[in-house]
């Protein structure tokens, strides 16, 4: 395995992981004790890692919570400018690629490497087609003390928490689908094909920003 | 004859060597086959009349005694001396002139007479071999037959063809081929000379050649020529040709060739004062003109000056000319700067745009070294984090994973989970290779940050420069702009034109009169300066030094010529005194020089022909001709042909002591001479009565035919 494939690997162990961790309810169940928060839908899982990957995405919907929220524009200009400063929507970048129902990627060996650490729990039902459907992860309180206990003392992983915490800031209440509704209204993200990956929209957002701020990105 | 051509050359070539070279020489004085056409020996041959018929019928105009009456004529001639005894009047002439006729071709006949001839026939004999010539006249305008052999009635048509050697149906045919025979049989050839041509107004120089019949002036002398020796001008080549002496056909030839040059001389000379005479009275017409021409253009000066006001509008305009000339350089000069302005800031911008595109790719770069960078970094930190954590729940079956199992897996080198062989994976992070690799990217982007930075700062510098440049094209473009209108210019310019010509019409014809006049003065002035350049040297410029050597080989020639024929000279001048003396004459000496003029001494003075007295002259001349005959039977020298025809040799001389040389001397020639020569004498001297056996005589008053 190349270092790229390996670091890749990790990345997407450790981002899918926090994105269960950050974006999961509180749980509690007597069959599973072990098992104290709960997050649920693949298709959530999938909007919220496509937002965490694509910086100019996240800046996008940002941009569009600004153009309807006067609040919260001076916070959002602070963000999306600190995002560009940062080069983050090339720096940060993981492209994904378009499948039936927008980005996707099948994080289902994350999913079960999770399982195997005794991080997480996975339950789900098989509808008529045996599809699996109504996914649930489960946190256990062994991943959360793990967590806790080492993971912020990694500062290189200190991005993404932040960037989840900002994520769910905004979107933390929006379900899968309409996280799904909202990126669908972008037309470079619509018009992309089958199984291609979905491109950048710096240029828009450089559009928009200008348009909200009358202040060049 | 010892005669070398080349010392000949050589030898003349020593005076001229300043002006000619050897071999230009060689071709001026070319005489190729010239040298061996002369041979003083005899070449044994005579000319022999054995007969002669003619037959015809006296056809008068006016009615006289013997008119229609029909002529038939023939008589025997022999070797010897033949002599006709008639009076005068008679036809004694005539019968020469037919035998004449018959040998040469021409008819000198009177013209009543030739038209009463039809037919003519004559045997004669070159040597013994005999030939006949036959002319009927009845066919016109001539026919002639000439036979290898003896004819003795007039052939017809197709008689004797066998024998024929020619059929003549012309004078001049005839005359052609009697020439080429008799040339042929005795040696001659055509002696040239030149003659201005004939043509009125032409001043052209044509050559002419003796032809058989120049030299039959040596067989037939006729009364008409008694008082002189040699017939005209051409008379010293019939001597010539007679003498036969070396090189005499190459002076003649160098002879035509100086006559030529003297003749090209002379028109080259009399065209140069011909145009220099031309050339003085048209200069002085000319110049005539040309006062007449300052005359009337000074006057049109004076009436030009009291209506010029064109003047200051011709100053208006050439100004304004000039301000435009003026504000055109101004333009040139800006649009220049100008365009050097743009194609600075062109290239500045040009570079601009590379740094810009430069900067791009580093910082492109820059970012992508980042990403490998926070990629390896975040690598070590989660694998980390990872790899602390242990598998302890198969995904698949939700067993647990025992440490008893995974320490038999690891002891195994196999997956816990899937059983699968390990042990050639590579360890899952190699942390100190990965660290130094964090260290040369940290390297790299640090290079490409400075990289970025020095093309920023040529970026501001650039991009100042060509703000510079900018702010130069519109300041150029503002001069460009703040430059003066011409159209304002123009537009006055054409209103002064149109003024100035308007002007000018009024005095157009003046102008047009004195542009013609000052062109014609130009003209004028142009002839005139061309009339008096000295004029190009026309023609052969070393034609007279030619002419000089063409003398001087004559005369070079002359005397070699001279010394070699001495011994002939010698003879033929004793021979001479030997006859004159024996018909009386009182000379006791002849000199021939060489020039061929024979000088007699008489009374201890050298005369020429001309200066013997007339009744002398005659007898001077048959001593020549009698002497030049005896040379050749004598001495074997000379061409005579041996035969004489003697027209009326006593006709104006009726000196007794004269009559009785002749009869004495026409004797001794029939007893010394009778076999080898022939003599046709033609007398109205009864005297000379029975002084050769072949006589015809003709009773007082009768006709020879």
């Amino acid at each position: 395995m190349s270092l790229e494939e390996r670091v890749r690997t990790y990345k997407d162990r450790l981002r899918i992981f926090l994105i269960l961790f950050y974006f999961s309810e509180n749980y509690s169940s007597s069959e599973h004790p072990e098992f104290k928060r709960v997050f649920k839908s693949e298709v959530r899982i999938q909007k919220i890692d496509f937002l965490i990957r694509n910086p100019d995405y996240l800046a996008h919907e940002l941009l569009v919570i600004a153009e309807n929220e006067l609040s919260k524009r001076s916070e959002i200009q602070k963000l999306v400018k600190g995002i560009y400063a940062d080069s983050e929507p090339q720096l940060r970048r993981l492209e994904m690629e378009r499948f039936f129902f927008g980005a996707y990627e099948d994080i289902d060996d994350v999913i079960l490497f999770l399982q195997s650490i005794n991080f997480i729990g996975f339950s789900s039902k098989k509808n008529t087609d045996l599809k699996n459907i109504e996914k649930q992860y489960f946190i256990t309180e062994y991943a959360i003390e793990k967590t806790e206990e080492s993971i912020k003392a990694l500062p290189s992983l200190n991005w993404y928490i932040k960037r989840c915490e900002l994520i769910k800031k905004y979107f933390g209440t929006l379900l899968g689908s309409q996280l799904k509704v909202s990126q669908y209204k972008i037309e470079e993200y619509r018009n992309t094909s089958f199984k291609n990956f979905i491109g950048e929209i710096s240029e828009t957002v450089a559009k928009d920003y200008y348009k909200i701020f009358n202040e060049r990105l | 004859m010892n005669f070398n051509y080349n010392n000949f050359i050589s030898e003349i070539h020593k005076d001229f060597a300043e002006d000619f070279h050897q071999s230009e020489i060689k071709s001026l004085l070319d005489l190729g086959t010239e040298l061996d056409k002369d041979t003083p020996l005899s070449t044994g041959k005579r000319l022999e009349v054995n007969y002669i018929a003619f037959s015809g019928k006296k056809v008068t105009e006016e009615k006289q005694e013997y008119s229609d009456q029909l002529i038939n004529y023939s008589q025997e001639i022999y070797s010897g001396v033949n002599m006709w005894i008639a009076d005068n009047l008679r036809g004694k002439s005539s019968i020469f002139k037919i035998i004449k006729f018959g040998l040469t071709g021409d008819d000198s006949l009177k013209p009543n007479i030739s038209k009463w001839l039809q037919h003519i026939l004559l045997v004669f004999s070159i040597n013994e071999k005999k030939y006949s010539v036959y002319i009927n006249k009845e066919k016109k305008p001539i026919q002639a037959s000439f036979y290898n052999k003896e004819i003795r009635i007039y052939p017809a048509d197709d008689e004797h063809l066998d024998d024929r050697l020619f059929l003549a149906t012309s004078k001049d045919e005839l005359q052609r081929q009697l020439k080429d025979f008799f040339f042929h049989q005795f040696d001659y050839y055509s002696l040239r000379w030149t003659q201005k041509s004939p043509v009125k107004e032409s001043d052209d120089l044509i050559e002419a050649g003796a032809s058989w019949l120049t030299y039959f002036k040596s067989i037939f002398l006729e009364s008409k020529d008694t008082n002189e020796l040699m017939y005209g001008a051409q008379g010293t080549k019939v001597f010539q040709m007679l003498l036969g002496l070396y090189l005499t056909s190459s002076i003649n030839k160098l002879t035509v060739g100086k006559d030529k040059l003297l003749h090209q001389k002379g028109k080259q000379q009399s065209f140069l004062s011909r145009e220099s005479t031309e050339k003085q009275s048209k200069k002085t017409e000319l110049q005539r003109e040309l006062t007449d021409l300052d005359q009337q253009l000074e006057e049109l000066a004076i009436a030009e000056k009291q209506t010029s006001n064109v003047n200051a509008l011709v100053l208006e305009y050439e100004g304004l000319v000039k301000d435009i000339d003026e504000e055109n350089t101004k333009r040139v000069a800006v649009n220049n700067s100008l365009q050097e302005a743009r194609k600075n800031k062109d290239i500045i911008d040009r570079r601009k745009q590379f740094i810009d595109d430069e900067i791009r790719r580093l910082r492109k770069e820059a970012i992508k070294t980042e990403k490998q960078y926070s990629d390896v970094k975040e690598y070590l930190e989660i694998g980390v984090f990872f790899s602390n954590l242990e598998v302890k729940t198969c995904p698949s079956c939700s067993h647990p994973v025992s440490k008893d199992k995974k320490t038999k897996a690891a002891s195994a080198h196999t997956c816990a989970l899937c059983t699968d062989d390990i042990s050639k994976d590579e360890p899952e992070v190699d942390t100190g290779n990965l660290e130094s690799k964090l260290v040369e990217l940290e390297k790299l982007k640090e290079s490409l940050e400075n990289g970025i930075g020095e093309l920023e700062s040529e970026y501001l510098m650039v991009q100042s420069k060509s703000v510079e440049y900018y702010n130069d094209i519109i300041k150029r473009e503002q001069q460009y702009g703040g430059l003066r209108d011409v159209k304002e210019i123009n537009s006055r310019l054409n209103e002064l034109q149109n003024a100035i010509s308007e002007e000018r019409k009024k005095f157009a014809s003046s102008n047009e009169t004195k542009t013609e006049m000052l062109n014609k003065k130009a003209v004028l002035n142009f002839r005139i300066s061309q009339l008096n350049e000295e004029p190009e040297p026309i023609g052969d410029q070393k034609i007279e030094k030619k002419i000089q050597l063409f003398t001087k080989a004559i005369a070079s020639l002359n005397k070699i010529r001279y010394d070699e024929g001495q011994t002939v000279l010698r003879k033929l001048a004793d021979l001479m005194t030997a006859e004159a003396q024996s018909l009386g004459l009182r000379i006791t000496e002849i000199n021939i020089n060489d020039r061929f003029d024979i000088k007699y001494k008489q009374d201890g003075d050298f005369l020429s022909f001309s200066e013997i007295a007339e009744g002398e002259q005659l007898r001077a001349k048959l001593a020549f001709y009698l002497s030049l005959i005896q040379l050749d039977i004598e001495y074997n020298y000379g061409r005579h042909s041996r035969f004489l025809m003697i027209d009326s040799p006593g006709k104006e001389e009726g000196d007794k002591n004269y009559l009785e040389g002749l009869s004495r001397l026409i004797k001794e020639l029939e007893s010394r001479f009778g076999d080898s020569l022939q003599i046709l004498i033609g007398t109205a001297e009864r005297s000379l009565e029975n002084t050769v056996k072949n006589q015809n005589v003709f009773p007082a008053q009768s006709f020879v035919f």
